[in-house]
Protein backbone atom coordinates (compact mmCIF):
# COMPACT_ATOMS: atom_id res chain seq x y z
CA UNK A 1 0.00 0.00 0.00
CA UNK A 2 1.33 3.37 -0.98
CA UNK A 3 1.99 5.57 1.97
CA UNK A 4 0.76 9.09 1.54
CA UNK A 5 3.27 11.81 2.18
CA UNK A 6 2.54 15.50 2.49
CA UNK A 7 2.52 17.04 -0.93
CA UNK A 8 1.80 13.81 -2.77
CA UNK A 9 -1.44 13.29 -4.65
CA UNK A 10 -2.78 10.74 -2.17
CA UNK A 11 -1.89 13.00 0.73
CA UNK A 12 -3.64 15.96 -0.85
CA UNK A 13 -6.75 13.85 -1.46
CA UNK A 14 -6.78 12.73 2.13
CA UNK A 15 -6.47 16.28 3.42
CA UNK A 16 -9.18 17.45 1.07
CA UNK A 17 -11.50 14.75 2.31
CA UNK A 18 -10.81 15.72 5.91
CA UNK A 19 -11.32 19.38 5.10
CA UNK A 20 -14.59 18.66 3.30
CA UNK A 21 -15.83 16.62 6.23
CA UNK A 22 -14.92 19.37 8.67
CA UNK A 23 -16.58 22.04 6.55
CA UNK A 24 -19.64 19.86 6.20
CA UNK A 25 -19.87 19.53 9.95
CA UNK A 26 -19.30 23.16 10.76
CA UNK A 27 -21.17 24.43 7.72
CA UNK A 28 -24.35 22.55 8.49
CA UNK A 29 -24.14 23.07 12.19
CA UNK A 30 -22.29 22.43 15.37
CA UNK A 31 -23.79 22.15 18.83
CA UNK A 32 -22.70 21.20 22.31
CA UNK A 33 -25.63 20.24 24.50
CA UNK A 34 -28.01 23.21 24.14
CA UNK A 35 -25.53 25.63 22.61
CA UNK A 36 -24.90 26.14 18.92
CA UNK A 37 -26.93 25.20 15.90
CA UNK A 38 -29.77 23.55 17.68
CA UNK A 39 -33.50 24.05 17.99
CA UNK A 40 -35.92 22.86 20.61
CA UNK A 41 -39.60 22.18 20.76
CA UNK A 42 -41.20 22.21 24.17
CA UNK A 43 -44.63 20.81 24.86
CA UNK A 44 -46.46 21.05 28.14
CA UNK A 45 -48.70 18.05 28.39
CA UNK A 46 -50.70 16.17 30.97
CA UNK A 47 -48.25 16.14 33.85
CA UNK A 48 -45.29 15.93 31.47
CA UNK A 49 -42.85 18.24 29.84
CA UNK A 50 -41.74 17.00 26.44
CA UNK A 51 -38.47 18.58 25.48
CA UNK A 52 -37.24 17.76 21.98
CA UNK A 53 -34.08 19.09 20.38
CA UNK A 54 -33.08 19.02 16.73
CA UNK A 55 -29.42 19.34 15.85
CA UNK A 56 -28.02 19.21 12.30
CA UNK A 57 -24.34 18.70 11.67
CA UNK A 58 -22.04 17.91 14.53
CA UNK A 59 -23.65 17.69 17.95
CA UNK A 60 -22.02 16.72 21.21
CA UNK A 61 -23.78 15.54 24.35
CA UNK A 62 -21.81 15.72 27.56
CA UNK A 63 -24.39 14.70 30.18
CA UNK A 64 -23.24 11.51 31.85
CA UNK A 65 -26.39 9.52 31.08
CA UNK A 66 -26.38 10.34 27.37
CA UNK A 67 -22.81 11.18 26.51
CA UNK A 68 -21.93 10.98 22.84
CA UNK A 69 -21.62 12.72 19.50
CA UNK A 70 -23.40 12.67 16.17
CA UNK A 71 -22.28 13.90 12.79
CA UNK A 72 -25.45 14.11 10.75
CA UNK A 73 -28.80 14.88 12.30
CA UNK A 74 -30.05 14.26 15.81
CA UNK A 75 -33.51 14.35 17.30
CA UNK A 76 -33.50 13.92 21.05
CA UNK A 77 -36.52 13.87 23.34
CA UNK A 78 -36.65 14.01 27.10
CA UNK A 79 -39.87 13.44 28.97
CA UNK A 80 -39.77 15.10 32.35
CA UNK A 81 -42.17 15.94 35.10
CA UNK A 82 -44.06 19.17 34.54
CA UNK A 83 -43.47 21.70 37.25
CA UNK A 84 -43.97 25.42 37.72
CA UNK A 85 -40.49 26.24 36.46
CA UNK A 86 -41.01 24.41 33.20
CA UNK A 87 -40.61 26.54 30.05
CA UNK A 88 -43.66 27.48 28.04
CA UNK A 89 -44.73 25.40 25.09
CA UNK A 90 -43.23 26.54 21.84
CA UNK A 91 -40.40 26.32 19.37
CA UNK A 92 -37.08 27.71 20.49
CA UNK A 93 -34.14 28.64 18.33
CA UNK A 94 -30.82 29.96 19.46
CA UNK A 95 -31.23 30.36 23.20
CA UNK A 96 -32.86 27.21 24.49
CA UNK A 97 -34.60 26.80 27.82
CA UNK A 98 -32.82 24.77 30.47
CA UNK A 99 -32.73 21.07 29.77
CA UNK A 100 -34.69 19.02 32.33
CA UNK A 101 -32.57 17.70 35.16
CA UNK A 102 -34.30 14.33 35.24
CA UNK A 103 -35.88 12.51 32.33
CA UNK A 104 -38.35 9.70 32.98
CA UNK A 105 -37.87 8.52 29.41
CA UNK A 106 -35.62 9.41 26.52
CA UNK A 107 -35.94 8.97 22.79
CA UNK A 108 -32.96 9.50 20.54
CA UNK A 109 -32.93 9.28 16.77
CA UNK A 110 -29.72 9.81 14.85
CA UNK A 111 -28.92 9.83 11.15
CA UNK A 112 -25.30 9.81 10.13
CA UNK A 113 -22.38 8.77 12.28
CA UNK A 114 -22.95 8.40 15.97
CA UNK A 115 -20.68 7.62 18.87
CA UNK A 116 -22.01 6.84 22.34
CA UNK A 117 -19.85 6.66 25.39
CA UNK A 118 -22.43 6.33 28.12
CA UNK A 119 -23.73 3.19 29.81
CA UNK A 120 -24.83 0.54 29.13
CA UNK A 121 -22.34 0.29 26.31
CA UNK A 122 -19.90 2.15 24.16
CA UNK A 123 -21.11 2.08 20.59
CA UNK A 124 -20.83 3.61 17.19
CA UNK A 125 -23.28 3.64 14.34
CA UNK A 126 -23.00 4.66 10.73
CA UNK A 127 -26.46 4.98 9.28
CA UNK A 128 -29.60 5.22 11.35
CA UNK A 129 -30.29 4.53 14.99
CA UNK A 130 -33.45 4.89 17.03
CA UNK A 131 -33.29 4.33 20.76
CA UNK A 132 -35.97 4.69 23.39
CA UNK A 133 -34.93 4.45 26.98
CA UNK A 134 -38.18 3.72 28.75
CA UNK A 135 -36.89 3.19 32.25
CA UNK A 136 -33.62 3.36 34.06
CA UNK A 137 -33.81 3.11 37.82
CA UNK A 138 -30.90 2.60 40.13
CA UNK A 139 -30.90 0.16 42.99
CA UNK A 140 -32.57 1.48 46.11
CA UNK A 141 -34.75 3.99 44.30
CA UNK A 142 -38.46 3.73 45.01
CA UNK A 143 -40.35 5.08 42.06
CA UNK A 144 -43.81 4.58 40.67
CA UNK A 145 -45.10 6.23 37.54
CA UNK A 146 -47.28 5.79 34.51
CA UNK A 147 -46.05 7.34 31.28
CA UNK A 148 -47.55 7.52 27.81
CA UNK A 149 -45.82 9.16 24.87
CA UNK A 150 -46.80 9.44 21.22
CA UNK A 151 -44.03 10.77 19.01
CA UNK A 152 -46.51 12.20 16.53
CA UNK A 153 -48.58 13.91 19.21
CA UNK A 154 -46.30 15.02 22.03
CA UNK A 155 -49.02 17.21 23.48
CA UNK A 156 -50.93 14.01 24.29
CA UNK A 157 -48.14 12.81 26.57
CA UNK A 158 -49.27 11.71 29.98
CA UNK A 159 -47.08 11.35 33.04
CA UNK A 160 -48.41 10.43 36.43
CA UNK A 161 -45.95 9.99 39.24
CA UNK A 162 -47.25 8.25 42.33
CA UNK A 163 -45.83 9.28 45.66
CA UNK A 164 -45.92 6.94 48.62
CA UNK B 1 -48.38 -0.26 8.89
CA UNK B 2 -47.81 -0.89 12.53
CA UNK B 3 -45.69 -3.84 13.39
CA UNK B 4 -45.85 -5.64 16.70
CA UNK B 5 -42.57 -6.04 18.47
CA UNK B 6 -41.58 -9.71 18.43
CA UNK B 7 -41.03 -9.82 22.14
CA UNK B 8 -40.57 -13.54 22.14
CA UNK B 9 -37.54 -13.01 19.98
CA UNK B 10 -36.57 -9.69 21.45
CA UNK B 11 -36.38 -10.98 24.97
CA UNK B 12 -34.09 -13.76 23.92
CA UNK B 13 -31.20 -11.45 24.39
CA UNK B 14 -28.05 -12.02 22.50
CA UNK B 15 -24.99 -13.03 24.40
CA UNK B 16 -23.45 -9.69 23.70
CA UNK B 17 -26.44 -7.85 25.05
CA UNK B 18 -26.36 -9.91 28.17
CA UNK B 19 -22.74 -9.00 28.44
CA UNK B 20 -23.66 -5.37 28.08
CA UNK B 21 -26.20 -5.73 30.82
CA UNK B 22 -23.67 -6.99 33.28
CA UNK B 23 -22.83 -3.40 34.00
CA UNK B 24 -26.47 -2.86 34.89
CA UNK B 25 -26.78 -5.77 37.27
CA UNK B 26 -28.34 -3.65 39.99
CA UNK B 27 -30.44 -1.38 37.85
CA UNK B 28 -33.78 -1.62 36.12
CA UNK B 29 -33.34 -0.94 32.46
CA UNK B 30 -36.02 -1.03 29.78
CA UNK B 31 -35.08 0.08 26.30
CA UNK B 32 -35.66 -0.38 22.61
CA UNK B 33 -32.82 -0.01 20.15
CA UNK B 34 -33.02 -0.11 16.36
CA UNK B 35 -30.20 0.41 13.92
CA UNK B 36 -29.77 0.33 10.19
CA UNK B 37 -26.28 0.46 8.75
CA UNK B 38 -23.16 -0.41 10.66
CA UNK B 39 -23.42 -0.68 14.41
CA UNK B 40 -20.68 -1.73 16.76
CA UNK B 41 -20.80 -1.84 20.53
CA UNK B 42 -18.82 -2.99 23.51
CA UNK B 43 -20.03 -3.15 27.09
CA UNK B 44 -18.62 -0.79 29.68
CA UNK B 45 -16.66 -3.63 31.27
CA UNK B 46 -15.18 -4.32 27.82
CA UNK B 47 -15.85 -8.02 28.17
CA UNK B 48 -18.27 -8.41 25.26
CA UNK B 49 -18.93 -6.69 21.99
CA UNK B 50 -20.81 -6.93 18.75
CA UNK B 51 -20.73 -5.74 15.19
CA UNK B 52 -23.90 -5.59 13.13
CA UNK B 53 -24.05 -4.71 9.47
CA UNK B 54 -27.56 -4.15 8.23
CA UNK B 55 -30.69 -4.10 10.33
CA UNK B 56 -30.92 -4.82 14.01
CA UNK B 57 -33.67 -4.34 16.55
CA UNK B 58 -33.70 -5.18 20.22
CA UNK B 59 -36.11 -4.76 23.05
CA UNK B 60 -34.45 -5.15 26.39
CA UNK B 61 -36.22 -5.47 29.71
CA UNK B 62 -33.55 -6.02 32.30
CA UNK B 63 -34.46 -6.37 35.95
CA UNK B 64 -32.13 -7.22 38.83
CA UNK B 65 -31.69 -10.89 39.53
CA UNK B 66 -32.76 -12.39 42.80
CA UNK B 67 -29.52 -12.66 44.67
CA UNK B 68 -29.40 -13.65 48.29
CA UNK B 69 -26.60 -11.87 50.08
CA UNK B 70 -27.30 -12.40 53.72
CA UNK B 71 -30.09 -10.13 54.82
CA UNK B 72 -29.57 -7.55 52.11
CA UNK B 73 -32.58 -6.32 50.22
CA UNK B 74 -33.26 -7.18 46.62
CA UNK B 75 -34.86 -4.70 44.30
CA UNK B 76 -38.55 -5.30 43.64
CA UNK B 77 -39.87 -4.28 40.24
CA UNK B 78 -43.31 -4.14 38.71
CA UNK B 79 -43.23 -3.14 35.07
CA UNK B 80 -45.56 -2.98 32.07
CA UNK B 81 -44.34 -1.76 28.71
CA UNK B 82 -46.41 -1.13 25.62
CA UNK B 83 -44.53 -0.23 22.46
CA UNK B 84 -45.77 0.79 19.01
CA UNK B 85 -43.47 0.80 16.02
CA UNK B 86 -43.96 2.02 12.48
CA UNK B 87 -41.19 0.99 10.14
CA UNK B 88 -37.92 1.62 11.90
CA UNK B 89 -39.22 4.26 14.24
CA UNK B 90 -41.01 4.02 17.54
CA UNK B 91 -44.27 5.92 17.31
CA UNK B 92 -45.61 5.52 20.82
CA UNK B 93 -44.97 3.81 24.09
CA UNK B 94 -46.51 3.45 27.48
CA UNK B 95 -44.50 2.60 30.53
CA UNK B 96 -45.86 1.72 33.92
CA UNK B 97 -43.11 1.15 36.43
CA UNK B 98 -42.89 0.69 40.14
CA UNK B 99 -39.83 -0.24 42.14
CA UNK B 100 -39.19 -0.94 45.80
CA UNK B 101 -42.18 -0.76 48.12
CA UNK B 102 -44.33 0.66 45.36
CA UNK B 103 -43.72 -2.49 43.33
CA UNK B 104 -44.97 -4.68 46.13
CA UNK B 105 -48.11 -2.58 46.45
CA UNK B 106 -48.67 -2.62 42.70
CA UNK B 107 -48.28 -6.37 42.61
CA UNK B 108 -50.97 -6.65 45.24
CA UNK B 109 -53.34 -5.12 42.74
CA UNK B 110 -52.95 -1.61 44.04
CA UNK B 111 -55.31 -2.25 46.89
CA UNK B 112 -53.27 0.06 49.07
CA UNK B 113 -52.64 2.77 46.52
CA UNK B 114 -54.69 4.91 44.19
CA UNK B 115 -57.85 3.84 45.91
CA UNK B 116 -57.45 0.23 44.88
CA UNK B 117 -58.60 -1.61 41.75
CA UNK B 118 -55.41 -0.86 39.90
CA UNK B 119 -55.62 -2.77 36.64
CA UNK B 120 -53.16 -5.58 36.06
CA UNK B 121 -50.45 -5.23 33.45
CA UNK B 122 -52.36 -7.09 30.80
CA UNK B 123 -55.14 -4.54 31.02
CA UNK B 124 -52.90 -1.53 30.48
CA UNK B 125 -54.26 0.29 27.45
CA UNK B 126 -51.91 1.80 24.92
CA UNK B 127 -53.33 5.23 25.56
CA UNK B 128 -54.60 6.73 28.78
CA UNK B 129 -58.38 6.93 28.99
CA UNK B 130 -58.68 4.97 25.78
CA UNK B 131 -59.18 1.29 26.52
CA UNK B 132 -60.25 0.71 22.93
CA UNK B 133 -56.79 1.36 21.61
CA UNK B 134 -55.35 -0.99 19.06
CA UNK B 135 -53.80 -3.51 21.37
CA UNK B 136 -53.39 -6.04 18.58
CA UNK B 137 -50.59 -4.02 17.08
CA UNK B 138 -48.66 -3.65 20.22
CA UNK B 139 -46.71 -5.66 22.69
CA UNK B 140 -46.92 -5.68 26.42
CA UNK B 141 -44.34 -7.06 28.75
CA UNK B 142 -44.76 -7.85 32.35
CA UNK B 143 -41.82 -8.11 34.61
CA UNK B 144 -41.99 -8.97 38.24
CA UNK B 145 -39.02 -9.54 40.48
CA UNK B 146 -39.10 -9.80 44.22
CA UNK B 147 -36.70 -10.32 46.99
CA UNK B 148 -37.00 -11.01 50.63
Amino acid sequence: MERSVPGSRAGRCRWRALLTLSLLATGTGCAINGLGTIAARVERADGALVYTTYAPGLSLRTRAEERGAVLGFTERTCIALLDVRAPLSGFYLGRLPAYPAHCYARHLTAWGTELRTSAPDFSFTVGYRDTALLAWVHEGEDVSYDLYYDTTRPSHTHLEVHTP
Amino acid sequence: MKTPIPLGVGLLLSVTMLGACTSLSKQVYVASDTSLGVNGAVNTAQTAGKLVIGYDRKFVAFVPKIIYEGDSDVMAVYNCTHLEVQGLRITAFRERLATGDAATIADDGGQQSNGGNKPPCAAVPSKPNNPAADSATSATTQGDSHGN
